[in-house]
């Protein structure tokens, strides 16, 4: 019930954000964020790329690297997105921020099972 | 997207410079080649016998890969400039012909032939101890090498077998041995080859006005033959290559022949060619190997020991290396000059 809830408010705040800043707007704001978080992140995840490539016996090291960069890149692309919104419109007053935070939180999830899958299965399976 | 950059625009042009050196850096091959340390890979992974399967193996036998890295970036020479663990050399003028992709098909040409190393070696010496064991093989020749020189330079694959050569006044030579002397009166001669997927082609290969030579690299090789090996194999594709499993392959093989567990329950690894008379053979990137084992916790680690008065023989340059880097050798480096060798180690572990 309380999840249902949670849910239905969510979809209000939804439906908020997207009232005042237009899905255009949304779109425009999150393709800004992945654009300048790839900026950023590409030179992160080359660097961890390479230094594990002459550092294989510290391959799990890098693997818990990798995922928190993944972290890293979602919360960074949420972030400027925000930015991004407000800029649009500085004055806004929907919760435009806390249904950002919920999306990074999903994709972090996601982040976080997929890291553990590899942690778990994919690397012992290739490495044995 | 245009107000974010309008806000970061004072910033990225600040930052673009230096970004773009950062990425040079981080994408910018050089003629280098750097070894670090990788990892151990059991030998049951790749190579399947379909034999004994019921038999119960306590202990594990690895071969032990580095990564060697063949041009890497800027930045990765730099990280390895200052890790301790690894070493780099300039690209050999053999190698810095290849690209990447060719060096690569070498590497996989060798790992394929050690591998039928290893199978004949262990059928051979499991067939004295086990009759049911029947080993067979055929002799080949094949392109290993290409010098940049060497016409019809992109239609021969490294692998292809070299079938004959039709020489001076006619003569057809099939063997190494008898390419020179059939080839001495003209610039260009007819090759024949067979490509991997069994085609036959002919080309007309000519000598190159410096060196006289034709610029292909054939080496012969002993390949298992399947219709009369008993019993059957598979060797599943890895991303290993190289030949330096030869010798633990080889190990591994013998134990799946033979009715005794010969590894006691230890995790056994090692590194070393195998020949086709059982002889261990060297092998490069001895610090890495030797790391990489240490790293891996191993209970046992054979490494060729041929000559020890030469200072690059692996077993001596493995000793320095656990005293360069602080490693007690003594209880799991084990040096050893053949599969024999090995065998006999193992034996004694039991008594």
């Amino acid at each position: 019930m309380d999840l249902k809830r949670r849910l239905f408010a969510l979809k209000i705040k939804w439906e908020t954000v997207r009232q005042e800043f237009k899905l255009r707007g949304l779109l425009d704001a999150l393709f800004a964020g992945i654009v300048y978080a790839t900026l950023i992140t590409v030179p992160v995840v080359a660097v961890l790329i390479e230094l594990m490539l002459i550092s294989m016996h510290r391959l799990y090291f890098f693997a818990v690297l990798y995922i928190l960069a993944a972290f890293g890149f979602v919360w960074l692309v949420n972030r400027l997105a925000y930015v991004a919104l407000k800029l649009k419109r500085p004055d806004h007053e929907s919760d435009a921020k806390g249904l950002l935070i919920v999306n990074a939180c999903v994709w972090t999830g996601f982040v976080l099972i997929t890291g553990i899958l590899f942690l778990t299965v994919f690397i012992p399976a290739l490495t044995a | 997207m245009n107000e974010l950059t309008n806000k970061a625009w004072p910033t990225v042009r600040l930052l673009l410079i230096p970004y773009l050196a950062f990425l040079f850096l981080l994408f910018f091959p050089i003629d280098y080649e750097i070894d670090a340390p990788g990892g151990i890979t059991e030998v049951s992974q790749t190579i399947d016998i379909v034999y004994n399967e019921d038999k119960v193996i306590e202990g594990s036998i690895s071969t032990t890969y580095i990564m060697a890295i063949a041009r890497p970036t800027w930045f990765m020479f730099i990280a390895g400039y200052f890790s301790p663990y690894t070493t780099i050399t300039k690209m050999s003028t053999t190698n810095i012909a290849y690209t990447n992709e060719e060096l690569r098909q070498i590497s996989y040409l060798d790992k394929e032939t050690s591998v039928e190393a290893s199978i004949i070696v262990a059928y051979q010496a499991a067939a004295v101890v086990n009759p049911e064991v029947t080993i067979g093989y055929v002799t080949k020749t094949l392109v290993f090498g290409k010098a940049e020189y060497l016409s019809h330079y992109d239609e021969i694959e490294f692998g292809d077998e070299f079938v004959s050569v039709l020489g001076d006044d006619g003569v057809l030579a099939t063997s190494i041995g008898d390419i020179a002397a059939v080839t001495v009166d003209a610039d260009a001669y007819d090759f024949t080859f067979i490509d991997a997927l069994g085609a036959t082609y002919t080309l007309t290969l000519e000598k190159d006005a410096a060196t006289a030579k034709f610029g292909i690299t054939l080496k012969q090789y002993h390949l298992v033959d399947r219709e009369i090996t008993y019993p059957l194999y598979e060797n599943a594709d890895s991303n290993i290559g190289g030949p330096s499993g030869g010798l633990l392959s080889t190990i591994f093989v013998y134990n799946q022949l033979v009715t005794e567990d010969i590894t006691h329950g230890l995790k056994i690894a090692g590194t070393g060619t195998i020949s086709y008379d059982g002889a261990a053979g060297y092998i490069g990137g001895v610090k890495q190997k030797i790391l990489t084992a240490y790293f891996a916790g191993v209970d046992v680690f054979f490494i060729p020991y041929l000559d020890p008065a030469y200072v690059y023989d692996n077993y001596v340059e493995a000793l320095r290396v656990c005293e360069e880097v602080g490693i007690d050798p003594s209880g799991w480096l084990v040096g050893v000059s053949s599969f024999q060798d090995v065998i006999d180690w193992l034996a004694a572990v039991e008594d």
